[in-house]
C-alpha cells in the first residue's frame, strides 16, 4: 500500500559530503553545520576520497570546493553527474572565485548552486537547508514514483491474468474449429482493456472486448469488476441483449459518473454459421470475406455500458459467415484520431485489401501483420491500451 | 480552460484535446461553472480528439448539472468529433448543437 501522505523530512538527519583540499576550510564548514544540527557528515579532500566516500555513505549534499589540485572541483562534479548512482546527488560549489564565468562554469558542470568564499555562516546553512529539503522530496518523489511503478506493474499482471490462456484457447479451437489468436499491449499508464472467450456449448461460443474509461491502477480495478460481472452473469451469454442489460444495470450503479466501458460482444452460432454483434460504443468490428475478396464493419455503436441503468442504447446486426471467414475486434488504440494525425489509418481500404491477400490467409497472420503495422507507426501515437482477436472459423468435421 | 459567464449561462473553453492528461484543469473550470448559474455551454470549436476520460468528463458534467437542476449543451462541434459522439450515442445522450 502507498502512504495516504507523504512522512515529514528530517531534514537535520541528512548526510552532506564536504570536499575540500583544505582540512581547516572542511573543519570550519563541519563545526558550521554540525552547530546548526546536521549531525552527518564526512570530509573528502581530494576525487579519490570522494568516491569511496560515497561508496561508504551516498550523501543527500555536497559542498565541493573548485581550486583543487589534481582534479579540479568542475571535473568532479561532472563525473558525479555522469554516474547514473551519483547523478541525483545535488553538488553546492564554494569558492573564492567570484566572475560570472566560473559561475556560469559551475552551473553548466551540474551545481545545484554557488558559494563565495569567505562563507557567511548564516548564508551557508540556509542554502544547505534549502538543497537538503530538495535532495530528500526529490529522493521521497523518486520513492513514491518507484512504488506506484511498481503497483502499475502488479495490476499489469493481474489484468493479463485475468485473460485466456494459451492452453484454453487451444482447446476452444479445438472444440469450435477455429483459428484464434489474439494480442494484449498495455500502455504505459495501464488502460481498461480486457477481452474473454465465452463457451456457450459445443457449437456456439462468444468472444467480448471492452475498454473501460481513464488510466492506472482504477482502470485495472474496473476490469477486475468487470470479468467478475461476466461470469454472474454466464445464463445470459446466449443472449447479447440481456448480457449488456445486466451488466449495464449493474455498472451503472457502481461506477462513477465519469467512468464507463466501451464494448462489443458477438455470439457464433458454428452450425447456422451465424453471427450476432452488440456494440456499445466500441470500434466496429471488422469481417474479412476472402471468398468474396471482401470485407465489412459491423456497426458496434451504442451508449457506452455503465452510463444510463435505464437506456439499453445498443446497436446491434445478425449476419451469416463463410468458413474461413476472419473476425478481427481490436480496441479503439487501433481506430483512433492519433493514428490519423500522422498520416496513418489501419483500418482504410488499402490495408485491408492487403489483410485481404494475405497468404496464408489465416487469424494468426492478419494479426501479426495488424499489430505489425501498428509498432511500426509513430510511438507517439501509442497512448493507450491495444487489444486485438483475431477468430477464423473454419469448416466443421462434423457438421 | 476558460470559463465565460452571463447572468442565464456558463461557457466552459474547451481546448484542442480533451484526454486525461486535462482532468485536473477540467474539473478546476467545471468547479467554476457549477458555481454559476444557468445552461453549462461546453464549447468544442477548438476540440479536435477526446480520449475516453474526455468523454468521462462530459458525462460528468451532465451528472453534476442535472443534480443542480441546470442543463448542458456541447456547441460548435466539428463533424469528427461528431463522429466520435454518434459511435457513443452522446449524440442522443446530450444536447448537442454541430458547428455552422
Amino acid at each position: 500500500m502507498l502512504p495516504p501522505s507523504a512522512p515529514q523530512l528530517n531534514e537535520k538527519g541528512a548526510h552532506i559530503l564536504i570536499i575540500d583540499d583544505e582540512p581547516s576550510s572542511c573543519l570550519l564548514l563541519a563545526t558550521i553545520l554540525h552547530g546548526a544540527g546536521f549531525a552527518s557528515t564526512a570530509i573528502a579532500h581530494n576525487d579519490t576520497e570522494v568516491f569511496a566516500e560515497i561508496s561508504r555513505h551516498p550523501p543527500d549534499l555536497i559542498l565541493l570546493d573548485i581550486i583543487m589540485p589534481r582534479v579540479n572541483g568542475l571535473e568532479v562534479c561532472q563525473k558525479l553527474k555522469k554516474n547514473a548512482q551519483t547523478a541525483q546527488i545535488p553538488v553546492v560549489f564554494l569558492s573564492a572565485l567570484e566572475g560570472v564565468e566560473v559561475k556560469t562554469k559551475a552551473f553548466s558542470a551540474g551545481g545545484v548552486d554557488y558559494i563565495t568564499k569567505p562563507y557567511h555562516k548564516k548564508e551557508v546553512l540556509a542554502r544547505v537547508a534549502t538543497h537538503v529539503r530538495n535532495s530528500l522530496a526529490m529522493g521521497q518523489l523518486a520513492a513514491y514514483n518507484h512504488a506506484v511503478g511498481q503497483e502499475l506493474l502488479m495490476a499489469e499482471a493481474f489484468q493479463k491474468s485475468l485473460l485466456p490462456s494459451d492452453e484454453s484457447l487451444q482447446t476452444y479451437k479445438t472444440t469450435y474449429a477455429l483459428n484464434l489468436a489474439a494480442a494484449f499491449l498495455p500502455c504505459t499508464q495501464l488502460a481498461g482493456d480486457h477481452w474473454a472467450f465465452l463457451p456457450i456449448d459445443k457449437q456456439t461460443f462468444g468472444i467480448f472486448l471492452c475498454d473501460f474509461s481513464g488510466h492506472g491502477i482504477a482502470a485495472a480495478f474496473e476490469v477486475v469488476r468487470l470479468h467478475s460481472l461476466l461470469y454472474e452473469f454466464r445464463p445470459f451469454w446466449r443472449t447479447p441483449k440481456k448480457l449488456f442489460k445486466h451488466i449495464n444495470k449493474r455498472l451503472s450503479a457502481q461506477l462513477s459518473a465519469a467512468s464507463f466501458a466501451t464494448a462489443h460482444y458477438a455470439v457464433f452460432d458454428t452450425n447456422a454459421r451465424m453471427v450476432e454483434v452488440l456494440g456499445a460504443g466500441a470500434p466496429a468490428l471488422l469481417q474479412l470475406c476472402p471468398s468474396q475478396k471482401t470485407f465489412m464493419f459491423h456497426n458496434c455503436s451504442g451508449l457506452p455500458l455503465g452510463v444510463d441503468a435505464h437506456k439499453a442504447d445498443f446497436s446491434y446486426t445478425k449476419t451469416p459467415y463463410q468458413p474461413h471467414d476472419i473476425f478481427l475486434f481490436y480496441s479503439d488504440a487501433l481506430s483512433e484520431a492519433p493514428h490519423k494525425a500522422f498520416g496513418v489509418d489501419f483500418l482504410a481500404a488499402n490495408p485491408l485489401q492487403t489483410l485481404l491477400n494475405l497468404k496464408p490467409f489465416t487469424a494468426d497472420a492478419a494479426l501479426k501483420h495488424t499489430l505489425s503495422a501498428y509498432l511500426s507507426a509513430p510511438s507517439a501515437t501509442r497512448n493507450d491500451d491495444l487489444t486485438l482477436v483475431a477468430v477464423q472459423p473454419l469448416e466443421k468435421r462434423n457438421s | 480552460m476558460n470559463v465565460a459567464t452571463t447572468p442565464d449561462s456558463c461557457t466552459i473553453q474547451l481546448g484542442e484535446k480533451l484526454t486525461f492528461d486535462h482532468h485536473v484543469p477540467f474539473r478546476a473550470a467545471l468547479k467554476e461553472a457549477l458555481a454559476a448559474k444557468g445552461v453549462i455551454q461546453l464549447d468544442c470549436k477548438s476540440l479536435n480528439y477526446l480520449d475516453s476520460a474526455g468523454l468521462g468528463m462530459l458525462l460528468l458534467t451532465k451528472t453534476e448539472a442535472e443534480k443542480q437542476g441546470r442543463k448542458v449543451m456541447l456547441i460548435h462541434i466539428n463533424s469528427k468529433v461528431m463522429a466520435l459522439f454518434q459511435l457513443v450515442h452522446f449524440d442522443k445522450h446530450f444536447n448537442l448543437a454541430e458547428s455552422i
